[in-house]
């Protein structure tokens, strides 16, 4: 085993670490709090309530743009906060910390599983 | 994907596949590639006939003159032609030749042309491939394959014979060849083992490697009576006797010798002796590269790729120009 | 100064290239058909260079890169997917962050690493991209536009109406609810891959009563009259789980997903069959919708779900619109040729470039790379593999011809290579339509898969009438059209309708004097062919017709299972030379091969590719 891959495996184990604490520190309980007070982030009913389930199409911003990692941090902040998202601004620090420390130089090789592919 | 570039060639090995036009994945970042009818990377086609009031410079060499790397405008015999009005470089450069190669090119496909001058760009390394007769691919999945390329030997102390004419079209088992040929397959130099050990190590370590070792990649050069010379030295000599047009002989140096980590030397000698001897004109582009501070002197070859950059084509491109310029006057006058 | 622009997708599923010149399509290509991995969604570097090289440009003459998606309101819909469904969904997250967060909103720095520190980079969003694919080649000066597909950001479906150079979208259905989805999430529970199994189901779906219809209807989907939807997703897993669907749509359909490679049965038929229906139904009423809604006597349409040509089809004879336009390469690969003329046109101001023949400028969607003859015949002598080269392309038409006459099959490479799923002559394994055994041969023996499926016809335009009920043309194998009655044959369904499951045996019977092409529903997906499109594959359907009468040849991709099309000359023989093919054509030069030489690999190249 090269040097290299070793390092690999240590970037992984500490990634993972990250991912993992994330979720279970600050994503959980945002979850919990949404939920005790009945906020909807996903409209997931399935009722006849509604005559159409088209929505309006909302223009986020302009057709074509710039964007880099550095403005994932500002940009985050006025999408969240145009969008009363306020609970979500306590993540915003966070994630804009998880994308530079996760970045690589290098595409991963391994496919992507199809099974999560609405995460992309 | 890599697109295939060559194409066999009876007498010179192979050639450009004619008509290409395409972009090589590349180190750099990618360059562009056209090639002519004649299967030399150029944007036009080599007519034997020169228009009126137009200056044509033939130029040779390997693939520092093709220029891997580098796409075909912002090459030094490109830059040439844009920098000077009415003249017209015909790139022959061909990458992995040796000066014996080139030569059978220019014997080939151009003695017929007409032109006003002719530069052989001898990238110094070529010693080495001028004295094999075989030389090691690497196929697209980085197998080695060995082909016989043409090769001269001087017999009866003067007289140059050419071999492998027609050259074999189809690889060669190494374990097909005589230990004696097999002295003769072109592994990549004296160190082969050193170089391939070095490389596994990476550029920044191979660097390393050379100012620490001063290692001498080319000791054919060291004497005027080194076989690998005298035979190079024949091929030149004949080269340039035949030509009816001036010649400049340009050395091109190695990229320890921009950098100083080896001694240039003993290759400037032995072409100052070769202009003597032929009455070519030799023009060392050496000096010129160290005009420019060494520490940015990395910049004239690529990250991972030794072949110059297109800021080394264009130095070459400068030095030449007061060369080519005296010329110029001298057909003016 | 010319404006240039290249647009890429990837990053995700099926990554690509594409570059627009003056609002001009120059070229387009999938990634994967260079690195010759499937549906390789990595940074598309071999397929940049191809654009670069066929514009014959230096990074520095580009005025922009576009990428085809905001990273940002992805991020968006990720977190708040996981907002709703965590505690659960953690291995979800596990899986997508580093992708999410380490890939996608880095995608400025891989192309600037990429394309040099200069390169302008700019982004547009995922549904305009989609749109603008399938408006601005279009052949429509005004269009309403219909964009179907699994998820981009968080529009799965959008309304949107082009006009010139303008594109407005109106409305859309967000995610979770999303048609894309829900087809893969049937196409998963039949045991077929997500992303690629898609076109199996849809193949299946013929064998199969839709006697689920009701209960999708009543259970999973809800649809309002106006074509919109929403999903019941207490039956789906991929919310908040690594798979498409849980126990509950497990219940609901008698049990677990099929196990991959194992035994298809009658409830994957069925069930095969009832999705094809409700997509169907659902893809007519937003038709109709974005009919009425726009007012436009045309539509085009992009996204994963335009690929389903049998509802195509369906929407087609409905005549809902006067004009129909699908992109061919609607799925996301297209999204890159969207993204460049969404630049292009909207940032950059360039009119729109439309035919002036009155047809589309998607080129034939022949935009890939070409190989002239001088690199075939480089390539061939090289190797010392014989051929015959025969330089009349009449004479050559006629050759081949006969071969397919014999019964024999053709692996045909010819022009530039197409961007976009389907083969259109250009890389494409061509055979004998009337033949009974054809189907079962060319499945079993030459593309190694499933004998089930089916085959699509390549039908010489002006022809194509007396064989198809279908009108006007069908360039892009993207509309199903029935077979005309009066070539039917009955088939004898009595073992398989009495709960026989050999599909074998039904595959067997000849079902029309075209057989091959022929699905068992007597429809096929028709590709129609003009002579300015791709000569070299007109000649040879021509030819075959003065030998045989038949108007009609089997075109099948240029692969074998879990292969991408093959894309160099290199690329073609390897295949021709792993598989049962008796001739290959390379441009002008004839391979047999009985006298090729031996073919020999050091390993079963089989395992070298993941079974789709």
């Amino acid at each position: 085993m090269t040097g290299e891959t070793d390092m690999n495996l240590t970037d992984q184990t500490r990634d993972d670490a990250r991912l993992e604490e994330f979720f279970n520190k600050q994503l959980v309980p945002i979850a919990e709090k949404l939920r005790e007070e009945e906020a909807q982030l996903l409209a997931l009913e399935f009722s006849d309530s509604e005559s159409s389930w088209y929505v309006p199409y909302v223009d986020v911003g302009p057709e074509v743009f710039s964007f880099d990692v550095d403005q994932l941090e500002q940009e985050l902040r006025d999408l969240w906060r145009d969008q009363q998202d306020a609970v979500l601004l306590e993540l915003v620090k966070s994630l804009e910390n998880l994308a530079r420390d996760l970045y690589r130089d290098s595409e991963d090789g391994d496919d992507v599983s199809p099974f999560v592919y609405v995460m992309f | 994907m890599n697109r295939q570039l060559f194409q066999y060639h009876p007498q010179i090995g192979y050639t450009f596949i004619p008509g290409l036009k395409t972009r090589v994945a590349h180190d750099g970042g990618g360059y562009l590639v056209q090639v002519n009818q004649a299967g030399f990377r150029s944007s036009r086609e080599f007519q034997r006939q020169k228009p009126a009031g137009v200056f044509r410079i033939l130029l040779f060499g390997d693939s520092f003159t093709a220029a891997d790397g580098v796409s075909n405008i912002a090459r030094y015999s490109d830059l040439l032609e844009s920098q000077f009005t009415g003249i017209e470089v015909f790139n022959y450069g061909l990458s992995g030749t040796g000066t014996d190669q080139q030569y059978v090119i220019y014997r080939e496909l151009a003695a017929g042309v007409e032109c006003d001058l002719v530069v052989i760009a001898v990238l110094v390394e070529n010693i080495r491939r001028v004295a094999a007769r075989y030389r090691v691919y690497l196929d697209a999945e980085g197998n080695r394959i060995v082909y016989a390329k043409p090769y001269f030997c001087l017999e009866s102390g003067h007289e140059l014979v050419r071999y492998h004419d027609p050259v074999p079209k189809e690889p060669v088992p190494e374990d097909h060849l005589t230990p004696d040929e097999l002295q003769h397959v072109d592994q990549g130099g004296n160190f082969a083992w050193f170089r391939q050990a070095v490389n596994t190590l990476g550029s920044r370590a191979r660097d390393v490697a050379q100012r620490w070792s001063r290692y001498q990649p080319l000791p054919a050069y060291e004497s005027a009576e080194h076989p690998d010379w005298i035979l190079t030295k024949a091929i030149l000599s004949q080269w340039i006797s035949q030509c009816l047009s001036p010649v400049i002989v340009c050395p091109l140096p190695l990229y320890q010798h921009v950098e100083e980590t080896c001694d240039p030397a003993a290759y400037q000698a032995r072409f100052r002796e070769l202009g003597t001897e032929t009455g070519a004109v030799i023009h060392d582009p050496l000096p010129d590269y160290w005009q420019v501070p060494r520490d940015a002197r990395r910049k004239f070859r690529f990250p991972n790729d030794i072949h110059p950059t297109p800021l080394s084509h264009q130095l070459l491109a400068d030095s030449l120009m007061p060369c080519i310029q005296s010329f110029l006057h001298q057909r003016g006058r | 100064m010319t404006v240039h622009v290249l647009g890429i997708s990837g990053f995700y599923h099926d990554s690509a290239a594409a570059i627009v010149s003056d609002g001009e399509i120059v070229a387009a290509a999938q990634e994967e058909r260079f690195s010759r991995r499937k549906h390789d969604p990595r940074f598309p570097q071999h397929a940049i260079n191809y654009c670069l090289g066929e514009a014959f440009i230096e990074t520095s003459e580009l005025d922009a890169v576009v990428f085809y998606d905001h990273p940002l309101l992805t991020l968006d819909r990720v977190i708040k997917s996981l907002l709703t469904v965590a505690p659960r969904g953690r291995q979800q997250w596990m899986k997508a962050a580093p992708s999410v967060l380490g890939v996608k909103v880095h995608v400025e720095r891989f192309i600037r690493k990429a394309l040099g520190p200069n390169v302008p980079v700019l982004f547009t969003k995922h549904h305009l991209a989609h749109a603008a694919s399938a408006f601005y080649p279009s052949p429509f000066d005004e269009a309403a536009i219909l964009t179907i597909d699994g998820v981009g950001e968080w529009a799965t479906t959008s309304i949107a109406e082009g006009s010139g150079s303008e594109i407005q979208i109106l409305k859309e259905i967000r995610y979770p609810h999303s048609l894309g989805l829900l087809y893969s999430a049937f196409t998963y529970f039949c045991g077929f891959k997500v992303n690629s199994g898609e076109y199996k189901l849809m193949g299946l779906a013929p064998y199969g009563e839709p006697r689920y219809v009701d209960l999708i209807e009543e259970r999973l989907l809800h649809m309002k009259p106006d074509g919109s939807f929403r999903l019941n997703l207490e039956y789906f897993g991929y919310l908040d789980s690594n798979r498409m669907t849980n126990e509950r749509f497990s219940e609901l359909f008698g049990g677990p997903p099929r196990p991959a490679e194992s035994r298809i049965t009658r409830r994957e038929m069925d069930l095969a069959s009832s999705i094809q229906k409700v997509i169907e139904k659902v893809l007519l009423g937003l038709a109709g919708h974005a009919r009425e809604l726009t007012g436009k006597r045309n539509l085009v349409m992009a996204g994963g779900v335009a690929l389903n040509c049998v509802a195509n089809g369906v929407l087609q004879r409905k005549k809902l619109f006067d004009e129909l336009w699908i992109q061919p390469a609607a799925g996301d690969a297209g999204g890159a040729l969207g993204a460049a003329l969404v630049a292009s046109c909207r940032y950059f101001n360039v009119p729109r470039k439309m035919n002036s023949q009155g047809r589309d400028s998607q080129r034939g969607s022949y935009l890939g790379p070409s190989f002239s003859k001088s690199e075939v015949r480089a390539f061939l002598d090289r190797e010392n593999y014989p051929y015959e080269a025969v330089g009349d392309s009449q004479q050559r038409a006629l050759k081949i011809a006969q071969v397919l006459s014999e019964g024999k099959v053709v692996g045909h490479l010819a022009g530039r290579m197409e961007f976009g799923p389907r083969s259109l002559g250009a890389r494409s394994i061509l055979g004998d339509p009337r033949r009974t055994d054809t189907q079962v041969l060319m499945n079993l023996k030459i593309k190694y898969r499933e004998s089930f499926r089916p085959f699509a016809p390549t039908v010489l335009a002006e022809d194509c009438s007396k064989y198809f009920e279908m009108e006007g043309e069908s360039p892009y194998m993207l509309l199903v059209a029935p077979v005309r009655k009066e070539r039917r044959l009955e088939m004898d369904l009595s073992r398989f309708d009495q709960g026989n499951e050999d599909l074998l045996e039904v595959v067997k019977q000849p079902r029309s004097d075209v057989p091959a092409v022929t699905h068992v529903d007597y429809s096929a997906r028709v590709q129609t062919i003009l002579r300015n499109d791709c000569p070299a594959y007109y000649d040879v359907v021509k030819a075959f017709r003065e030998r045989t009468g038949c108007s009609a040849i089997v075109n099948t991709s240029f692969n074998v299972r879990g292969e991408p099309i093959v894309c160099s000359p290199q690329d073609a023989y390897r295949c021709f030379m792993r598989t049962e093919m008796d001739l290959l054509v390379l441009e002008d030069c004839l391979l047999f091969k009985k006298e090729q030489p031996r073919w020999e690999e050091e390993d079963d190249w089989r395992n070298r590719y993941e079974l789709d």
